[in-house]
């Protein structure tokens, strides 16, 4: 990639690449790590596309391949214990804050599979349609679909939990 | 929004509904079942407060270290344009070139 194509590409998708990792690895010092070899990377490569939409989840998916790769080396893929039971999003009588503390979401996003806390990130924070999720992580659209629910779910009964 | 409604919205039409896709099919149900519109506000409320959720910078650390990378993936003939030593080099000859065009003037004169 040339340096002019790299310095343009870097000042657009830096910060929201650097935090979808910060959110895929729930880490920040491995967050460091994985951003800096996925630009070196990116900056090497010799065939990114040249539609926006394109690049975009061209970089997003060697972001999360690269957060795949470090998961591996690092054998910590499944390290995150799921304490997820379905009866408080049955049971009515819980109610939710309107206004979670976000230290409290923090915690518990930190307890989502890595997966879905991406796809929480792109379709929260990056606006990402859930087409679009499922093309650039490379999975089924309803299947992006139900993750983006069940962890919503899942994140709502643990804070209905720790306000109990 | 007193009824309820035997089927409840799926796991696909609630992921919409918590991201304000509503399709007929949802907005009609939603307001007939306070079941799944509490679920769906529920789910609202906690996808807005990730939304909400402060994203943080690049460290400069990180930065710098990119960027070096990027300077040494630059061409060598760019890093050897770049070259301080070059510089002089090509000073030198360009004056050395100068004195000769300037001398050979003078000598024709």
């Amino acid at each position: 990639m040339k340096q002019h194509e790299f310095t343009a590409l870097y000042r657009e998708y830096s910060k929201p690449l650097y935090n979808f990792i910060r959110w895929t690895t729930g880490y920040s010092a491995m967050s460091d790590d994985i951003t800096q070899n996925m630009f070196i990377k990116v900056l090497r490569s010799e065939n990114a596309p040249c539609d926006p939409v394109e690049i975009r989840r061209w970089l997003y998916a060697i972001a999360r391949n690269a957060c795949i790769d470090y998961f591996r080396s690092n054998a910590r893929l499944t390290n995150f214990k799921n304490n997820y039971t379905a009866e408080c999003a049955v049971n009515g009588s819980i109610e939710v804050d309107e206004t979670h503390d976000s230290e409290e979401i923090w915690k518990q996003l930190a307890k989502l599979p890595d997966i879905d806390r991406s796809i929480l990130y792109l379709h929260l924070k990056e606006g990402y349609a859930y087409k679009e999720i499922a093309d650039t992580l490379e999975m089924n659209e309803n299947q992006v679909r139900v993750k983006a629910f069940r962890a919503l779910r899942k994140l709502r009964d643990e804070m209905c939990r720790a306000e109990v | 929004m007193s009824k309820e409604n035997s089927e409840h919205l799926t796991e696909e039409q609630m992921a919409d509904a918590a991201s304000d896709m509503l399709t007929d099919e949802i907005r009609e149900h939603l307001a007939v079942c306070d079941v799944c519109a509490k679920e769906v506000k529920e789910l609202k409320s906690v996808a807005d407060t990730i939304k909400t959720l402060a994203d943080e910078d690049v460290p400069s650390s990180v930065e710098r270290r990119i960027f070096h990378a990027l300077h040494r993936n630059k061409p060598k003939i760019a890093k050897i344009l770049e070259s301080p030593m070059l510089s002089i080099l090509f000073a030198v000859i360009i004056i050395f070139l100068l004195y000769l065009i300037i001398g050979m003037l003078l000598v024709d004169q």
